[in-house]
C-alpha cells in the first residue's frame, strides 16, 4: 500500500470537508473563485487555431537548430551567451529535430544527421557516471562543466528525447545508438541504497542529499528505471514514492512540492496518461486539475498582481525580475511574484487547450513586442513590474514542442508509449489500462 | 701522459668550432622562443580570452544563474538565506576560475608539447644534415687512407661544395699524388734502366726522399 495516497473514498469525502472548511473561513463577500465556477470544456481547436499552434510550435524548433552545437549537437541551456550545454535541453532537441523533419521544416536527412552526430556525442564523448550525464557540459568538447551533477532528471529527459526520436529513425544507426545510451544507464546506482532514486551524484560530494520522494517530474525517471532490461530498479518501487493529496477550492490534486506547472507536465509531454490509472489515481487528469488549479489561483491572486488575469497565467519555473525560481501555485509552496511563463500554458495545450490556447492568442496579440521573437515565445514577463525576459531557455522550448506536437496529432504519446521499455514499466509498475480520455 | 695530452687551446679549428657553436646557439634559441612564445602567448591569450569583460560577465550570471537552478530544488526555508546564495555563487565562481585556468595550462601543455615534438624532428633532420657535412668527408678521407694502404696511388679525395675540411684536401691529394708520382718514378726506372748500377743509385738517392720507422 503506497503512503498518504487515500482511495477514492477518502478522498472525495476529503475533498468535501476542505471545500467546507474552505468556504467556512472565507466571507460571504470574498471574491473567491472556486473549480465548480470554471469547468473545464470540451474544445476542438478549429484550423485557425491549428495553424497558429503549429506556428508557434515551427518558431519554437528553431531554437534547437540555432542553439545546438555543430559539431557535438549539444545544446545550450539558454539563448544567453555564454551558456553551457543542458542533457536535459539536448534531449528536447533530439525530439524537436525529429518532429521538425516530420513536418518537413528541415530535411530528413539533415534530422536524421543532426540526431546521429548527437547521439554519437553522448555515447562516446559526454562524461557520464554510470551512464548518467552531467547535467551541464561544454558544448564544444562535452565535458562537464560548471561542476554540475550526474543527473538523473536530466538524464532521463536526455534518454526520453533519444528514444523518441530513435521512433522516428526506427531500423536507422539512431535507433541502435538511443538504445545503447539508454542500456547504460545504471537506475539501481543511483539509488544509493535507498527506496528513492536520488537527484545526483558529483565526483566531489557524492549523492546529493535530495531523493525524488514525492510525486513531481520524477516519474519519467521511475519509467525509464523501472522499464529498463539492463540496470532496472525494482518495480516494488514505483509506489514508495510519496503522492500527496491536496485540494485546492475545489480541485483534488496529487501535487509537487513546488506546485510549478512543469512538474505535472514534463514527464507527461512524452507519457501519455489518458488511459493509465495508478490506483485510482490518473495523472493526465491531475495534470488537468493542477493547470486550472493554477489558474485559478491566479485568477484569485489578481488583486495581489495586475499580470495575473483568465488571459496571463501560467506560474511555473522559469527566469523572474529576480532569477531563476520555481514559481508555483496551491497546492504546493506557491512562490509567486506575478511572473508568468507562456510556457506554462502552451505546455498544459494537451490537458486544457481552451484556456491554455486563450493565453497564448491574447499574449501573442497584446504583447507580440516584446514576448514573442525568432524562436517563439521568450520565456517569462511580469506586467506589474513592467519586466520582460530576454532569453529562450532550452527545456522550456522542448516542453513547448512537445505540447504541441501532442495536442494536435498525439504523434509524440502514440510513438513513446509503444517503446517496449515503457510497456514493460506500465506493466511491472501495474498501471490499469482503461479507456478514459479525459475531458 | 694526461698532462702531455692536455688541450691547452680549446679553439683548434675557430671558425669550424664558432659556425657550430652558432649551430647549437640557433637551434637551443628557436626551441626557447617557441616554447616562451606558446607558453606566453598560450596561457596570457587564454587569460585575456577567458576573462574577458564580456565572458566575466557572462560567467558571473551563468553562476548565479546554476545557484539559481540549484536553490529551485532546496526548501523554501534554505532558499531565502542570502548568506548561503553569496557562499554558493562565490564557490561556482571560484571553481569555475580554476576549471578555467586548469583548462587553460593543460591546453598550452599540449599545444607546447606537440610543438616541442616537431622542433625535435626538425633539429633531429638538422642534425643529420650538420652531421652529414662533417661524416661526408671523413668518410671520403677514409676510403682514400684504405686505397693507399692497399696500394692505389690513384686514388683522390674530391669533397662537396660546403662539406667541412675542404682545406684539408689539397694537402691530402697532394700528399698522395707525391706518393703516386715517387712510386710511379722507381717503377719506370725499374722498367727501362738495363744498368743495376744506375739503377740502385736511382732507387737509392729516389728512397732517401722517405723516412720511415725502421731507418737508424
Amino acid at each position: 500500500m503506497r503512503p498518504l495516497v487515500i482511495n477514492k473514498f477518502l478522498r472525495s469525502t476529503a475533498s468535501a470537508v476542505i471545500t467546507a472548511v474552505l468556504l467556512t473561513l472565507t466571507a460571504p463577500g470574498a471574491a473567491i473563485v472556486r473549480a465548480q465556477d470554471i469547468q473545464p470544456e470540451n474544445y476542438t481547436l478549429t484550423q485557425d487555431d491549428e495553424t497558429f499552434l503549429r506556428n508557434i510550435e515551427k518558431d519554437t524548433v528553431q531554437y534547437f537548430l540555432r542553439y545546438s552545437d555543430v559539431e557535438t549537437g549539444l545544446t545550450r541551456d539558454s539563448s544567453k551567451p555564454g551558456s553551457p550545454a543542458s542533457v536535459a535541453a539536448t534531449g528536447f532537441s533530439l525530439a524537436s529535430l525529429a518532429i521538425a523533419a516530420e513536418h518537413g521544416w528541415i530535411s530528413k536527412k539533415e534530422a536524421a544527421s543532426r540526431i546521429e552526430r548527437t547521439l554519437i556525442t553522448l555515447k562516446n564523448r559526454a562524461e557520464h557516471k554510470n551512464g548518467f550525464f552531467y547535467h551541464f557540459l561544454d558544448p564544444k568538447t562535452a565535458k562537464r562543466t560548471w561542476r554540475s551533477e550526474a543527473s538523473s532528471v536530466d538524464t532521463a529527459i536526455c534518454v526520453a528525447g533519444a528514444l523518441l526520436a530513435a521512433q522516428y529513425f526506427k531500423g536507422t544507426q539512431i535507433e541502435i545508438l538511443a538504445h545503447q545510451i539508454y542500456k547504460r544507464i545504471n537506475w539501481a546506482w543511483m539509488l544509493n541504497g535507498s527506496d528513492f532514486v536520488c537527484m545526483g551524484w558529483t565526483p566531489e560530494g557524492g549523492f546529493l542529499p535530495y531523493y525524488w520522494d514525492v510525486y513531481s517530474e520524477h516519474i519519467i525517471i521511475q519509467a525509464l528505471a523501472i522499464g529498463s532490461t539492463s540496470y532496472p530498479i525494482p518495480a516494488r518501487l514505483w509506489e514508495r514514492w510519496m503522492r500527496h493529496e491536496e485540494n485546492y477550492n475545489g480541485y483534488m490534486i496529487v501535487f509537487a512540492p513546488s506546485g510549478s506547472l512543469f512538474t505535472y507536465q514534463m514527464a507527461q509531454a512524452f507519457i501519455d496518461f489518458q488511459n493509465l490509472h495508478d490506483d485510482g489515481i490518473n495523472y493526465s487528469v491531475n495534470s488537468r486539475d493542477a493547470t486550472l488549479a493554477n489558474r485559478l489561483f491566479c485568477i484569485n491572486n489578481m488583486d495581489k498582481y495586475a499580470g495575473y488575469s483568465e488571459k496571463t497565467w501560467g506560474l511555473t519555473a522559469c527566469v523572474g525580475p529576480n532569477g531563476y525560481k520555481a514559481y508555483g501555485a496551491k497546492p504546493g509552496n506557491a512562490l509567486h511574484d506575478g511572473t508568468i511563463a507562456p510556457y506554462g500554458s502552451a505546455s498544459s495545450l494537451p490537458f486544457t487547450p481552451k484556456e491554455s490556447l486563450e493565453v497564448l492568442r491574447y499574449l501573442y496579440g497584446s504583447y507580440k513586442e516584446k514576448l514573442y521573437g525568432r524562436y517563439g515565445f521568450l520565456d517569462s514577463f511580469n506586467l506589474d513590474k513592467n519586466w520582460w525576459a530576454d532569453e529562450y531557455l532550452g527545456i522550456d522550448q522542448g516542453l513547448t514542442v512537445l505540447a504541441i506536437e501532442n495536442t494536435l496529432g498525439r504523434e509524440v504519446w502514440k510513438k513513446f508509449m509503444e517503446l517496449e521499455c515503457i510497456q514493460r514499466w506500465i506493466e511491472l509498475a501495474r498501471l490499469n489500462k482503461k479507456n478514459n480520455h479525459p475531458a | 701522459m694526461q698532462a702531455k695530452n692536455r688541450r691547452r687551446h680549446f679553439f683548434i679549428k675557430k671558425p669550424l668550432q664558432l659556425r657550430y657553436m652558432a649551430y647549437f646557439l640557433l637551434i637551443l634559441t628557436i626551441v626557447l622562443v617557441t616554447t616562451l612564445v606558446s607558453v606566453y602567448y598560450g596561457i596570457w591569450g587564454g587569460i585575456l580570452k577567458e576573462f574577458s569583460n564580456d565572458n566575466v560577465q557572462n560567467i558571473i550570471s551563468t553562476a548565479v544563474r546554476i545557484q539559481e537552478y540549484d536553490a529551485a530544488r532546496t526548501s523554501p526555508e534554505e532558499r531565502n538565506l542570502q548568506s548561503l546564495r553569496l557562499f554558493k555563487e562565490t564557490e561556482l565562481l571560484s571553481n569555475q576560475q580554476r576549471d578555467i585556468c586548469s583548462r587553460i595550462l593543460i591546453s598550452t601543455n599540449r599545444d607546447i608539447l606537440i610543438k616541442i615534438v616537431f622542433l625535435m624532428f626538425l633539429i633531429g633532420w638538422g642534425s643529420i644534415f650538420l652531421s652529414h657535412k662533417i661524416a661526408g668527408p671523413l668518410y671520403r678521407f677514409e676510403r682514400c687512407f684504405d686505397d693507399v694502404t692497399q696500394g692505389k696511388l690513384n686514388t683522390r679525395v674530391h669533397l662537396r661544395r660546403f662539406d667541412e675540411a675542404r682545406e684539408l684536401v689539397p694537402i691530402l691529394n697532394q700528399m698522395v699524388e707525391t706518393l703516386d708520382k715517387s712510386v710511379h718514378h722507381m717503377k719506370k726506372l725499374l722498367r727501362e734502366t738495363s744498368d743495376p748500377e744506375k739503377l740502385r743509385h736511382e732507387l737509392r738517392s729516389e728512397l732517401a726522399k722517405y723516412e720511415t720507422t725502421g731507418d737508424k
